[in-house]
């Protein structure tokens, strides 16, 4: 089955957005959106940002040393294992990262709390060079179907391109299922929801290593914070915790007075962004 | 639902973190379950898509869980022990979280004497069944016949046992109010234990105002538990290799090692655990701290809380019951750091 011809096109991101755009029975309201779309994205107060999601103790360490590390082979639990994934190795060299070390991964936000999948705490970055390289999707999709059943590597100039260059039309090229058959203007809510969702996100690659001086500000979601005050009212009622719970309690608290001291904002925010209310 | 005929692996582990992917495969390798695992509960989330799982490589995840040639991956029969190899590798990495006296070894307030031992009798008591019980916990039966032995233990030794002056000294000393600690203190109980749960309730009065009336003290007990929870991991007890370790290490310690649990040899091995047990469930005792012993349900839910707390699940014959132990004593011999990422592991792909 073939792929959108759209979607999976050679041609430059804006200029798939602006065929689609310019094709028949196009809907008023999609242009529109458009518009409104790329007026938020743009915004350099509350617009897009490369985000990178920490879990705590790695947080520690990062606020501890100032250096943000990246992947690592070295396992801290068992034997090292006795090859390097042939599959990340293939995807790499599919990416055509020039040296792959001093490559930082992350995901394009805007105002939520990142991938909860990779830590419990959202790293904003304040700013990328414009030529750091996006990717619109995991770049380990590659390895699945329906790519995996094709030359996958073909499809890579396809999904890639540059932060300045492609970032507001990849993202609307993303969005465009969220816009058809839309008969009312689009929120910013919808549009943060839809850039990054759940597993869902597009792919920053940033070159050169970062630090704490490079953050904005650090986002939770309000589901740690519900829980944290949980655990804690439970105690009180008479429920002792458990080590794990209180543990959690503990860093996180940690994390609160580091941040702090490091000058570096801790922000809770719902995962749209949206949550004015929570600081 | 799990299948018979399928086993379960780490994909992506942020070990100290306790954060995982785990996948349920088939014999063939193929995948057909993926979940995402967090502390503090490690219940599972549904991912529909393996690639996120890899994905995490990219970040703080080390790849798989191989045995100690790296040959093999570690397979797992249920989920249940992947949930416990996290849960324990999680607790472990508590140890160390919080430096004593904030300024790592030796701490602001002075240099710590090894805690006197071998106080607390001479075994009896049942002492012997508690050290026997205590790294054999696999179901819930064991874990109740512990709480079982820790409660008749706790009581002969608070029956029997007066409180060594030098153990006031000791845990006084730590604190710049030292002098009024240890008088106070002495007034405090006459029991082994509880006594020396008094005593670290005062050493760590720094949240105390001055004067540091006991019953502030209390009264912060009761009201913030938050910073119960973040000062157990502070409190100064031990001395290990040089290092300074808290009630919160050694109930870390207690909570992922069996090998910690086998070198609990006498009953004075036992006080870091009562101690820190003791503090954490004291929290809703209404008895004002100089108004006499703990409440026997206190310590019985101190008891409780010890025995559901240690290793349970996987045996010691468990492929991963190994390099989880040697996790911890790397962690325990050369430090918290020894067991993280440092700053020149950090290629982003393998080469």
């Amino acid at each position: 089955m073939a792929l959108s011809p759209h979607y999976f096109s050679d041609s430059a991101w804006q200029k798939r957005v602006e065929d689609y755009l310019s094709g028949d029975g196009v809907d008023p309201f999609v242009h529109a959106n458009y518009e409104a779309i790329t007026r938020s994205l743009l915004d350099p107060q509350t617009g897009l940002r490369m985000v990178v999601n920490i879990p705590a103790d790695a947080l520690l360490g990062f606020l501890r040393t100032g250096r943000y590390l990246n992947a690592y082979d070295e396992p801290v639990v068992g034997g090292k294992p006795r090859k390097p994934s042939e599959r990340r190795k293939l995807v790499d060299e599919w990416l055509g990262l020039d040296d792959p070390r001093d490559y930082f991964f992350g995901a394009v936000s805007i105002g939520g709390t990142g991938i909860r999948f990779y830590g419990e705490y959202c790293l904003v970055l304040k700013s990328v060079s414009d030529d750091t390289r996006i990717f619109d999707r995991n770049s380990y999709d590659l390895t699945q179907p329906p790519f995996s059943d094709g030359d996958a590597q073909s499809y890579v100039p396809m999904l890639r391109g540059e932060w300045k260059a492609d970032i507001v039309h990849m993202l609307t090229m993303k969005l465009l299922p969220e816009l058809r058959d839309r008969q009312w203007l689009i929120t910013l809510g919808s549009v943060s929801d839809a850039i990054l969702h759940d597993e869902e996100f597009v792919e920053v690659h940033r070159k050169g290593r970062f630090g704490i001086a490079d953050i904005e500000e650090v986002r939770q979601s309000p589901e740690d914070e519900a829980l944290h005050t949980n655990i804690l009212t439970r105690y009180e009622d008479g429920e002792a915790p458990s080590l794990e719970e209180m543990l959690w309690i503990a860093r996180r608290n940690l994390v609160r007075q580091q941040l702090a001291k490091a000058g570096v904002p801790l922000r809770v925010v719902v995962s749209s962004g949206r949550g004015n209310r929570w600081k | 639902m799990e299948m018979s005929d399928t086993r379960w692996y780490v994909e992506s582990w942020s070990t100290t973190d306790g954060l995982a992917f785990a996948s349920e495969r088939t014999d063939d390798g193929t995948v057909v379950n993926v979940v995402f695992l967090a502390p503090p509960y490690w219940s599972p989330v549904a991912v529909a898509n393996v690639a996120t799982a890899w994905a995490a490589h990219r970040a703080s995840f080390q790849r798989g869980f191989f045995d100690a040639e790296g040959e093999n991956e570690i397979a797992f029969e249920s989920l249940s022990e992947i949930r416990e190899v996290l849960r324990r590798a999680y607790l472990a990495s508590g140890y160390g979280t919080f430096p004593s006296g904030e300024g790592g070894e030796g701490g602001e307030g002075g240099e710590i004497t090894p805690l006197p031992g071998g106080d607390g009798g001479d075994g009896g008591g049942g002492f012997n069944e508690v050290a026997e019980r205590l790294s054999l916990v696999v179901d819930a039966d064991s874990r109740h016949s512990l709480a079982d032995s820790l409660q008749t233990f706790y009581r002969h030794e608070a029956a029997n046992s007066e409180m060594p002056p030098t153990l006031v000294h000791y845990l006084s000393s730590q604190s710049q109010q030292a002098a009024r600690r240890a008088e106070m203190g002495g007034k405090a109980e006459r029991h082994f234990f509880a006594a020396l749960t008094r005593a670290s309730f005062y050493v760590f009065g720094d949240y105390i105002y001055d004067p540091p009336y006991p019953w502030r003290w209390w009264a912060m007990h009761r009201t913030n538990p938050s910073s119960i929870l973040t000062m157990i991991f502070r409190m100064p007890i031990r001395r290990h290799n040089g290092r300074v370790e808290t009630l919160g290490d050694h109930l870390a310690l207690a909570a992922s090692s069996r090998e910690y649990l086998r070198s609990i040899r006498r009953p004075a091995d036992l006080l870091p655990l009562f101690l820190g047990a003791l503090f954490i469930c004291a929290a809703n005792d209404d008895v004002s701290w100089h108004g006499g012993p703990l409440r026997p349900d206190v310590v019985d839910e101190a008891c409780r809380w010890l025995a559901a707390n240690v290793p349970g699940v996987i045996g010691d014959d468990h492929p991963a019951s190994a390099p989880l132990e040697q996790f911890i004593t790397t962690m325990r011999d050369e430090g918290p750091a020894a067991v993280r990422p440092r700053a020149d592991l950090h290629t982003a792909v393998a080469t």
